[in-house]
């Protein structure tokens, strides 16, 4: 989840709780279908950690929305984990490929 | 790094929790409205565009909940609830309170009062460098029991001579003199000391230097001076250095200070002089046993090691010197020993008691808590049923009972303060004379762990025992009547804790049995109403036996002129005060005793009437 927070922000730049949500949802072409509330409590933590960094604003339609920003500590955070799950997931397909050969 | 600023940013999240919730709804509201905005867009009906929004966003209150968990330090604020929780119900049961936090000062004060003085006698380092090493020499009278006697100067030069395990040996006593600077004249404590023993202690002085050796041997008039007396004469000044002051009506230059804390034997000498023996004399002819000595182990050599050695050189002496030396052997002591004396056995003893005493006192408090807990088990059981979980219910009912320890342990602590310096006045004075006894940071921080570590003993049980069990049943039960598991327990509590009270009272009956035993003695004189103070005459101006006894003469014929004065008189020593003259005597017309059963009579040089003043009644004669 925050994997996919912060790369959603890397694409798109600030961005409210709801549209991260959308976004997510969007380009995991409506397969991962998430409760909208479940994203709150995720980027609390990284605001906590300071991978992000939040404040009130305007959305396009004019209403008062909480944006979320990446800070140069979640550009890193993002890279290290980018790099962690890539390795992971090589593992998994390694894993599995070696199985089908046997 | 990522971790620190979390649990930082919760901690700082403690103080804003109703500005964080008040933001977590507006930032809800808004993902709504915006939600709602682009479905009515998409062509849904408000009602439609609501519902779908809400349902897409899941449960809010759980997304709440969720987001608060996250926010906050969990255990600090369920401590924190839990401490409110547990104030709250002692607060309704002032009852059990006070009588479980009365036992508790009772048992950790009394606790550690004692373990204050053990502590400061018994643990800490004597402050001498490499204290370990020293050691007191006495002479040890074999026929008549005595371990810790005077020695003779000529033994003491004897021993120097021809033993090696000691990097040096020291000879001391204490004693008062007159002291003026022309301006004042006091009596102060004083300590003769030879060259050896100041280095021996390696004390450095802050100002100016120690004596030579030479100046040992020749009796220079030179002297030492304590940091009190340096601030007290003299102001801290530092051309005390070189300073004339009169010693016993003699001059005598100051050459050093010694540093505030040290102390030697007794804490109030405030002077060193020389011991100036010479070795060269004969000792054995002209002085008897007077002295003592102290010193220090070469490194490496054990105690043991002095000791057989010491003893070899002995039983040497006794062979050279036998009219001298016949039964007299040497003791070698650790100093710390010879300063606390036999005040080890009884701290001991006292250390076993109170620990006894805190025993009971976790078991009184273990117990109330078992029956406080038994009429609290339905309490439990809704607890349970509504989903608090077994650890959590532990937890605060412990928590309970550190907030009860700790009360207890708080006004221990106050209660030992006063205990402590009780104990101070009621020591023996030639221990509280040689070791300091103070209250400080480490006793402070021994009493929290205490109560701590107590109130978890007599709380863990009773916990686990009110926690425990079949929820329906303590749902239903009108539960006045504890469990079978729970009454078990509070007759062992019962059982150990008279256990420990017995024991208590018969160790406190023995003691006090012995203390009556002590005044009813009678010490053949009537003390009552008798006053008694101490004078030293310069031996510079009362050099001839005749004009001293001329001015005590005097003195007590003035003495007795006074109004409310019955009778006066005088003495060489006080009977009872631990310290006196004393020789062989033989009486004539009877066979000599054999050896061991010698008579030895105390000396006390008297005035006219001293009899009459101390009460002492005569059997026969005059």
């Amino acid at each position: 989840m925050a994997l996919m927070v912060l790369k959603t922000m890397e694409a798109m730049g600030p961005l409210h709780g709801y549209g991260i949500a959308r976004r997510i949802e969007q380009i995991s072409g409506d397969r991962l279908s998430l409760n909208y509330g479940s994203i709150y409590p995720a980027l609390l933590r990284l605001e906590q950690e300071r991978a992000i960094v939040s404040e009130w604003g305007m959305s396009e339609n004019n209403r008062k929305a909480k944006y979320y920003r990446l800070t140069a500590a979640g550009r890193k955070q993002l890279k290290q984990e980018t790099a962690d799950w890539e390795e992971a997931s090589a593992i998994v397909a390694r894993f599995l490929a070696a199985k089908e050969s046997l | 790094m990522k971790t620190l600023w979390r649990v930082w940013a919760r901690v700082t999240g403690l103080f804003r929790k109703n500005w964080r919730d008040r933001e977590m709804a507006q930032e809800f509201e808004s993902h709504l409205q915006m939600h709602i905005d682009d479905n009515i867009q998409a062509g849904m009906t408000p009602v439609q565009a609501r519902r779908e929004a809400l349902v897409k966003f899941g449960g809010m209150e759980a997304a709440k909940e969720s987001v608060r968990q996250t926010s906050r330090l969990l255990w600090i604020e369920t401590a924190a609830r839990d401490v409110r929780y547990a104030l709250r119900g002692l607060r309704l049961n002032p009852g059990f309170a006070t009588t479980a936090v009365l036992s508790l000062t009772l048992g950790i004060g009394a606790s550690v009062a004692i373990y204050t003085v053990a502590d400061n006698l018994l643990l800490r380092p004597l402050p001498y460098p490499d204290a370990k090493q020293l050691v007191m020499l006495y002479e040890v009278n074999q026929p008549r029991a005595v371990r810790h006697n005077v020695i003779s100067p000529a033994n003491y030069f004897d021993w120097k001579a021809q033993s090696s395990a000691f990097s040096s040996i020291g000879g001391f006593f204490d004693f008062h003199i007159i002291l003026g600077d022309g301006k004042r004249t006091e009596e102060v404590d004083a300590q003769a000391v030879s060259g050896e023993v100041l280095p021996a202690l390696r004390v450095q002085p802050i100002r100016g230097r120690i004596f030579t050796p030479q100046e040992d041997k020749d009796d220079a008039h030179v002297a030492v001076i304590s940091y009190r007396l340096w601030q007290n004469w003299f102001g801290g000044d530092d051309a005390v250095i070189g300073r004339q002051l009169q010693v016993n009506s003699q001059p005598c230059t100051v050459i050093g200070v010694l540093p505030p804390d040290f102390y030697f034997n007794t804490r109030t000498s405030d002077i060193w002089l020389t011991l100036g023996l010479n070795p060269s004399e004969n000792l054995r002819k002209t002085q008897g046993r007077w002295m003592w000595a102290v010193a220090r182990l070469k490194p490496g050599v054990s105690l043991k090691q002095a000791r057989a050695e010491m003893t070899g050189i002995a039983q040497r002496l006794e062979i050279a010197y036998p009219e001298f030396n016949k039964g007299w052997g040497v003791n070698v002591e650790p100093l710390r020993d010879s300063f606390v004396g036999e005040a080890k056995t009884s701290l001991m003893v006292l250390l076993g008691a109170v620990t006894l005493l805190l025993c009971v006192a976790c078991a009184n408090v273990a117990n109330l808590l078992l029956a406080r807990y038994s009429t609290r088990r339905r309490e439990m059981a809704v607890r349970g049923a509504l989903g608090a979980a077994r650890g959590r219910l532990i937890r605060q009912l412990l928590t309970e009972s550190v907030i009860l320890g700790l009360a207890g342990g708080i006004s221990g602590v106050v209660l030992a303060y006063f205990a402590v310096a009780g104990l101070v006045e009621l020591a023996p004075r030639d221990l509280t004379r040689s070791v300091q006894i103070t209250f400080d940071l480490r006793i402070v921080l021994f009493a929290f762990l205490l109560s701590v570590v107590t109130s978890i003993i007599f709380g863990l049980a009773p916990s686990i025992m009110a926690s425990h069990g079949d929820l329906n049943r303590g749902l239903h039960e009108e539960s006045r009547t504890s469990t079978g598991s729970g009454s078990r327990m509070r007759r062992w509590l019962v059982v150990l804790e008279i256990a420990c009270s017995v024991a208590l009272m018969a160790g406190a009956g023995l003691l006090f049995r012995s203390l009556v035993g002590l005044q009813n003695v009678d010490p053949g004189m009537d003390a009552r109403n008798v006053l008694s103070f101490r004078v030293t005459l310069p031996t510079q101006h009362y050099k001839e036996p005749q004009k001293k006894i001329d001015f005590f003469a005097q003195a007590a014929d003035k003495l007795s002129q006074l109004p409310g004065v019955r009778s006066s008189s005088a003495t060489s020593y006080v009977p009872l005060n631990g310290i006196g003259a004393a020789t062989g005597v033989k009486i004539s017309g009877q066979p000599p005793a054999k050896p061991g059963e010698e008579f030895v009579a105390t000396i006390r040089t008297v005035l006219p009437g001293y009899f009459r003043t101390m009460g002492i009644p005569l059997k026969r004669g005059r």
